[in-house]
């Protein structure tokens, strides 16, 4: 798997650092010329960036957001996290190392569970997205969660604990600008034992790169778990393998048929 | 598959009239509720909705069959199947004598199926695109894609809890035709089925602006001696509510299943 990764990865860094390069070199009046160019990006009839699709991240972050290198748990990965660390205040890192140790039985990926934003979004599994001025539907084909960002609505009043959260959703200018809250504290930001609390505040930017490359960021602020706010940024991809759709991962179910409960009965 | 299913598609297109002139700026899109009154049909096809479940629902009891063909109202059962599903039947509300292989996977939080995912869901969102119709259901958090876009069904080989369904268009009504189910989920809580080999097509029809009528006709020659077919309505959602969270799964450590394992397992199971 991690080998037929690569040469997509590689590509794909190689584009991005050209892109960058040329950039790089360009002088002001360069830019502004360029920012003017309309970047060739699928647009909705009411104007706005059509992000419609079937979209999945092509990292190792649902193993671990931060730097690590390869282990049984899985392959390795550069980290989406901005300077590759978390600012843990003391009693969190603790926290951190425990659900390490249990990982294998308290990840909500063991549990079945849902496994909360943003981490339902690097899920190594397609995202399907459907766009109406009112709202930006994602269903995933994981465990079958949905996440619906309601479009210039406030959230409700809580105190409510969700697993996904309450998404309301804005536009600043070509960029669909997510506030998620309303969460819980029993999901992980990973595999290896990243947490946040119910005070979890997430802030999505979403921005089409090109028509087939997604910019995603994602700005967590928990003052309880945190001594400051943090971003982790990753690209989504484009599936345009011809007909693709959307399957199911019903991974709750696997032993009750791995038991037999389920087979339909024969005659 | 496919091919043996046109003839099928054939008659229905056939019998079914030319969108009425009444039907038009009608549209299924939006959210929509069960009626009020109509067959709850998630607890049994054939006899409704009893006044003992329908208290633990807080809602009304119903005694009508939502099966329309056979005109006696029955599921065409074949012989053996209906033993199965008497069985099953028998022990529903029996908490000593039900096991996991008798529990109606709604109380297990497991995907629905075609066509419970509609008849057995209270709040439903459509929403119609250039190539497919999204529906998703806010109980347990359950969606459909419904392509239009005459792509061919899967694979045989991949079996899903709410099949593969493609779309068609007839003036307002949606036709859909669903295969590659796996046979999995039940039609109702008492225990009716079908196979992973069944067919079944939906024909979902605004009525006026604020009703849906929805029919499903279930075709699986391995269970049933004829196709047969179902009849409900939806209504729109008069506070056109927004979708929100229903995460069953992880709230059914408790539940009545989680009692069934304990027993079967000598412990508890999450």
């Amino acid at each position: 798997m991690r080998a037929q990764w690569m040469p997509a990865v590689a590509a794909a860094m190689g584009t991005a650092a050209i892109a960058a390069m040329v950039l790089g070199s360009l002088d002001a009046a360069g830019q502004a010329a360029a920012s003017a160019q309309p970047r060739t990006v699928p647009r909705a009839a009411y104007g706005k960036p059509d992000f419609s699709g079937i979209w999945q991240v092509m990292n190792t972050a649902n193993w671990n957001i931060l730097p690590h290198a390869a282990s049984k748990d899985g392959p390795a990965g550069m980290g989406v996290v901005e300077g590759g660390e978390l600012p843990y205040q003391p009693w969190a890192v603790q926290k951190r190392d425990e659900n390490y140790k249990n990982r294998l039985t308290a990840d909500t990926d063991a549990r079945c569970f849902l496994p909360g934003v943003p981490r339902i979004m690097y899920e190594p599994f397609p995202i399907q997205i459907s766009q109406t001025p009112a709202v930006v539907s994602m269903f995933f084909e994981y465990e079958h969660a949905v996440r619906n960002v309601y479009m210039n609505t406030p959230h409700p009043p809580g105190p409510i604990e969700w697993w996904m959260g309450d998404s309301r959703g804005t536009w600043d200018g070509d960029t669909l600008v997510v506030d998620v809250i309303h969460l819980n504290d029993e999901t992980w930001f990973d595999r290896a034992g990243n947490h946040h609390s119910e005070q979890l505040h997430v802030r999505e930017r979403y921005t089409l790169l090109d028509a087939d490359h997604m910019s995603y960021e994602a700005r967590i602020e928990d003052p309880k778990v945190f001594t400051r706010p943090w971003q982790m940024n990753m690209v989504f991809y484009r599936h345009t393998e011809p007909n693709l759709q959307l399957l199911e991962y019903e991974c709750y179910t696997f032993d009750d048929e791995t038991v037999g409960n389920l087979a339909p009965p024969k005659k | 598959m496919r091919l043996c299913l046109v003839p099928i598609l054939t008659v229905i297109a056939l019998a079914a009239p030319a969108a009425p002139a009444a039907t038009q700026g009608l549209t299924i899109e939006g959210t929509w509720v069960q009626a009020a009154g109509d067959n709850q049909s998630t607890y049994s096809l054939e006899t409704g909705f009893p006044l003992a479940h329908a208290k633990i629902a807080n809602a009304r009891a119903v005694n009508r069959s939502v099966v329309i063909d056979p005109p006696d109202g029955r599921i065409p059962f074949q012989p053996w199947a209906l033993k199965v599903r008497d069985g099953r039947e028998a022990v529903h509300d029996d908490h000593v004598r039900l096991t996991s292989k008798d529990l109606d996977g709604r109380a297990k939080c497991y995907l629905a199926g075609v066509p419970r995912i509609v008849t057995g869901s209270g709040q439903i969102n459509m929403t119609r695109f250039r190539d497919r119709v999204t529906m998703q259901t806010e109980f347990t958090h359950q969606y459909r894609v419904i392509y239009t876009d005459g792509r061919p069904h899967l694979h045989k080989s991949v079996k899903l809890w709410n099949g593969d369904s493609r779309g068609t268009w007839e003036g307002n009504t949606l036709v859909v035709e669903t295969t590659n189910l796996n046979g999995y989920a039940w039609l109702d809580l008492i225990g009716s089925f079908a196979s992973n080999e069944a067919t079944v097509v939906e024909r979902v029809t605004p009525i006026d602006a604020n009703t849906i009528g929805w029919t499903a006709t279930i075709t699986d020659s391995s269970v049933f001696t004829r196709p047969w077919t179902i009849r409900w309505r939806l209504v729109r959602d008069p506070e056109n509510r927004e979708i929100w969270e229903h995460a069953c799964v992880e709230g059914n450590k408790f539940g009545l299943w989680a009692d069934i394992r304990e027993r079967e397992i000598g412990r508890k199971a999450r």
